[in-house]
């Protein structure tokens, strides 16, 4: 039993830890990292979404959906940090191997944040949703 | 305990809302002009082969204070934070020639993020995380260096903030090839002359490397030129070169005041840190405080 409360306490310890680290962060390209959340056409209609960017000098680039069927290397990826709205598109194939457009236009909230947001529409092929992700 | 570190942060804040003007009107006189009246300036210590003493000669108290700490003047309303508006920095031909803020060569990202800061102020430094470059120079409470020969380094040791220290190798050897980012990158120093000429990289991206946070990268590299003129002034500049953040290197720099008689002394930033009543005042209604960042 104490064995058991005594991993409890550390596990919540870690955990406390790493989020306090991880909120408290101040960095660089707002956008760098990975984002995870989900996409879809209506509420209930959802799929999970993960997104993978990087800045080198003055080019956006990454990844959508790493690892997965679906994956698509971002092709055009732009920042207006002025409002900070984020375009991201990428070339991607259905179920039955036939390219597909994705078409991400977004905001980016929170900057000062590790864990920041970013939100919008999210078009693939002739599907349009919205999307929320959260930088992990 | 907690009211005599805030009377010390108190007496500090107070010389560093004196100094500019100490310092514009020393910078002043020693200018001579027409008036020709000012004494000499008491010469830099030396030590006996000759080299420049940065830091406290021996039988001497004293510690750095900055005069300016910004690193680029703001022009622009949204370029002005809250602290520029309460200090009185000093102008003419006695300051620092630093970058002013349309100078600055930011990306388009850069100078986004650098608004943003502006506005919310949540400085990581204040909140007693370490920084780089100049805000680990121009550090609240005083700044000291102190040349180890033997060794074969300088350390830079700060009062404020963390509370913490950076070794300069003098050793000749050259930067680690494959080097965890930190917040004060990896130093290495040479003597030109009497500048002492600082190459840091391997920062991480958490801290700032001044008061108002201009952005870096894990890219940055910074160069660091230190002198002292005179006794009683430290002559700091500083080359930023960041190609994911700016178009081009660039550079600015500050001026430091002697403060005889003061010697640095322990600072727990953790402990009753005053940063927001001192640095962005507790009832300060104009920031921007919607930002989910913890401080």
């Amino acid at each position: 039993m104490r064995a058991k409360a005594l991993c409890f306490v550390c596990v919540l310890a870690c955990f406390t830890i790493s989020t306090i680290t991880r909120v408290a962060a101040q960095e660089g390209h707002p956008l760098i990292g990975t984002w995870s959340g989900d996409w879809g056409p209506s509420g209930t209609e959802r799929k999970p979404a993960l997104i993978v960017l990087e800045w080198k000098t003055t080019t956006l680039s990454g990844v959508i959906n790493p690892g997965d069927a679906d994956e698509a290397k971002i092709r055009v990826g732009t920042l207006d940090s002025t409002k900070w709205a984020v375009h991201l598109e990428a070339d991607s194939k259905d179920d039955r191997g036939n390219p597909v457009k994705i078409v991400i236009d977004g905001k980016l909230e929170n900057i000062g944040s590790f864990n920041r947001t970013l939100t919008g529409t999210w078009t693939r092929g002739n599907v349009k949703g919205n999307f929320k992700l959260t930088r992990e | 305990m907690r009211r005599r570190h805030f009377f010390a942060a108190c007496v500090a804040t107070a010389v560093l809302a004196v100094s500019p003007m100490l310092t514009h009107t020393s910078f002043a006189q020693r200018g001579g002009g027409a008036q020709g009246a000012a004494a000499p300036a008491r010469p830099a210590p030396r030590t006996p082969d000759g080299k420049i003493i940065l830091g406290s000669p021996v039988g001497e108290k004293g510690t750095w204070m900055a005069v300016d700490n910004r690193i680029a003047i703001p022009e622009k309303p949204e370029e002005f934070g809250d602290r520029d508006a309460a200090a009185n920095f000093p102008t003419g031909p006695g300051a620092f020639p630093k970058a002013k803020m349309s100078q600055v060569p930011f990306q388009p990202w850069a100078r986004g993020l650098f608004i943003y800061r502006t506005k919310h102020e949540f400085e990581p430094y204040t909140r007693c995380k370490p920084a780089g470059g100049a805000r680990m120079v121009a550090t609240a409470y005083g700044t000291d260096f102190i040349d180890v020969p033997d060794q074969k380094r300088i350390y830079i040791t700060q009062t404020g903030g963390p509370h913490s220290f950076r070794p300069i190798y003098m050793d000749g050897r050259p930067h680690p090839k494959d080097m965890d980012p930190t917040y004060y990158g990896h130093s290495v120093g040479h003597w030109e002359g009497d500048t002492l000429v600082i190459d840091t990289v391997g920062f991480n991206e958490r801290s700032w490397i001044d008061l108002r946070g201009m952005p870096t990268t894990e890219s940055l590299h910074l160069i660091e030129r230190i002198s002292r003129p005179d006794f009683t002034t430290l002559r700091y500049e500083i080359t930023i070169d960041d190609p994911e953040a700016y178009t081009a290197p660039w550079t600015t720099g500050m001026f430091f005041r002697w403060a005889p008689g003061a010697e640095q002394f322990e600072f727990v930033c953790q402990d009753g840190n005053l940063a927001p009543i001192l640095m962005i005042g507790a009832d300060n209604k104009k920031l921007d405080r919607s930002s989910r960042i913890a401080p």
